[in-house]
């Protein structure tokens, strides 16, 4: 974990999903539409701030050869607790992602989130950097979303994840120029290796010149 | 010591984790059982006529196949049902009225193959369903065999459980359906007259018959499985009615087709038949359909039309 350690996440380099492969695997099966990514997107940073602040307390008295076990069963009881409540208030964005839901139990994001990994860390720092991985999560899902949405459906129809209520859409390429293979999920690991790969060169900081 | 502590703080964190589930559980269930039946209102709705107040029930199901069961103030019982299909499972919204007449079939979720499978979810297909009775049996649909059976199976999980509710004894009585075919899909269209018909496809005239005007040719042509060279494969033979005088096609009967089951057989369709009856090759740009996905057997009875125009010629 040493990379976690040394490299805090950002929105560009080192973004959970796009640099460090946390919660890939969910980001691959919901961003099939920009309504999905924003839903589970926003599911999966409010339980990484709740993660984060009951990790830091646990950690208070914890011993740190008990951390992870402890970290895990928080991170399977905020999973249970989102779950139900989505199925309770949310039942549209239930449907939609159907067992990726209850999949967030093994979301790597949310188990960093606690600090299960970084030992050292105070409260603040651990809300903090829950709240920046949290959100470079999401910008990460939309992005990926949007682009394989656009390019599969040839726009964006994106409805309140929350209630299925329709919030805006347009559509800018005809049936004839999409591709479906965005929509499926070979069409996933393409775009997120793409937009990996366009994060990864907005963040290189430029080298530095000279020599010897 | 320490692992002692460690072990006791997992424990505790167990305990209040898990109780704080139970609880939140126990308090969120009633709003999780609105949303649900909620979830499927869409389709609840559209299985009656006029407004109609569901109330989800409880039910016993040894098949699994049902997934919910309504009680459809004053007018009967509407049933979610699922089961797997073809390569996907299939979510469909199935009622029955208080007489045991079903009122309403529609597809929640059909993800079968598009011409086959998904023929399912069309208009035939439920109107073939909708006016049936819960002791009338319902037949699968030749060529669509698994997604058809998938979905008649789940409909006779609901008859079971309507019977029950209601009192009604399945005594057998009810109509027991023959095979449907599947609705025909037609593809592209073909001329009948054409210059560029290999040796192989060409019809072969097997017998003459003339009746009263007309003359009956048995004609036999290459289907799918001879053009393939599939092992002892046989070509197709039709029986083309022709009236010379007056340049009509007056029928096609099949008499034998050996092409794959399900697929090529589709050309015995009344439908795709029908194209031919009393059809005039006075003028030879005559055009008839083929059948979508059995083109190459369609063309076999197109070249057996023609042998039988250019012998009466």
């Amino acid at each position: 974990m040493n990379r976690l350690e040394n490299k805090p996440m950002g929105f560009f380099g080192n973004n959970p999903v796009l640099g460090l492969a946390l919660g890939l695997t969910t980001a691959l099966a919901v961003t099939n539409s920009v309504t999905n990514a924003l839903g589970m997107g926003v599911l999966t940073f409010i339980l990484v701030i709740l993660a984060a602040v009951l990790g830091a307390v646990v950690k208070m008295v914890t011993p740190e050869e008990m951390l992870i076990p402890v970290n895990l069963v928080i991170t399977a009881f905020l999973a249970k607790l989102g779950e139900l409540f989505v199925l309770a208030f949310a039942s549209s964005l239930a449907t939609s992602v159907g067992i990726f839901l209850p999949l967030l139990a093994v979301n790597s994001l949310v188990l960093y989130a606690t600090g299960a990994f970084h030992k050292e860390g105070s409260f603040g720092t651990s809300i903090m950097k829950a709240f920046s991985s949290g959100a470079a999560y999401v910008v990460a899902l939309l992005v990926v979303a949007f682009v394989r949405e656009l390019l599969g459906t040839g726009g964006v129809n994106l409805l309140n994840p929350f209630n299925g209520a329709a919030l805006f859409s347009f559509s800018v390429l005809s049936s004839e120029f999409t591709l479906g293979l965005f929509t499926q999920p070979m069409g996933a690991l393409l775009t997120v290796a793409l937009v990996a790969g366009l994060f990864q060169a907005l963040s290189k900081a430029p080298e530095e010149k000279g020599g010897k | 010591m320490k692992n002692a502590k460690g072990y006791i703080v997992l424990l505790i964190t167990v305990l209040l984790t898990g109780g704080t589930l139970f609880f939140a559980e126990g308090q969120l269930r009633p709003f999780i059982e609105e949303a649900s039946s909620g979830e499927h209102q869409g389709v609840l709705v559209s299985l009656f006529d006029g407004d109609t107040t569901f109330t989800e029930v409880e039910f016993s199901d040894e098949t699994g196949f049902i997934e919910k069961v309504f009680e459809a103030e004053g007018k009967g019982y509407a049933y979610i049902l699922q089961n797997r299909g073809f390569s996907d499972d299939i979510i469909f919204g199935l009622a029955f009225d208080l007489d045991g007449n079903i009122t309403g079939y529609e597809i929640v979720y059909l993800n079968d193959t598009q011409g086959y499978g998904s023929l399912m979810g069309e208009e035939d297909f439920k109107n073939s369903i909708v006016g049936k009775t819960s002791i009338d049996g319902i037949a699968v649909v030749s060529g669509v065999t698994v997604t058809s059976k998938a979905i008649i199976d789940a409909i006779d999980a609901a008859k079971v459980h309507y019977n029950e509710a209601m009192g009604i004894e399945d005594d057998g009585s009810g109509v027991v359906e023959e095979p449907q075919a599947p609705p025909l899909n037609f593809g592209d269209t073909m001329a009948i007259f054409r210059d560029n018909v290999s040796d192989t496809r060409k019809g072969i005239i097997l017998d003459t018959v003339e009746e009263g005007g007309n003359v009956i040719y048995t004609v036999e042509a290459a289907g799918y499985a001879v053009i393939e060279q599939y092992p002892d494969a046989k070509r197709n033979i039709f029986a083309i009615t022709i009236d010379p005088a007056n340049q009509v096609i007056v029928g096609v009967e099949v008499i034998e087709t050996n092409d794959t089951p399900g697929i090529g057989d589709k050309v015995s369709h009344e439908d795709f038949l029908a194209q031919f009856e009393n059809l005039s090759y006075a003028d030879e740009s005559v055009e008839v359909d083929t059948i979508s996905m059995a083109t190459v057997s369609s063309v076999s009875v197109v070249n057996a039309v023609l042998a039988a125009i250019l012998e009466s010629n």
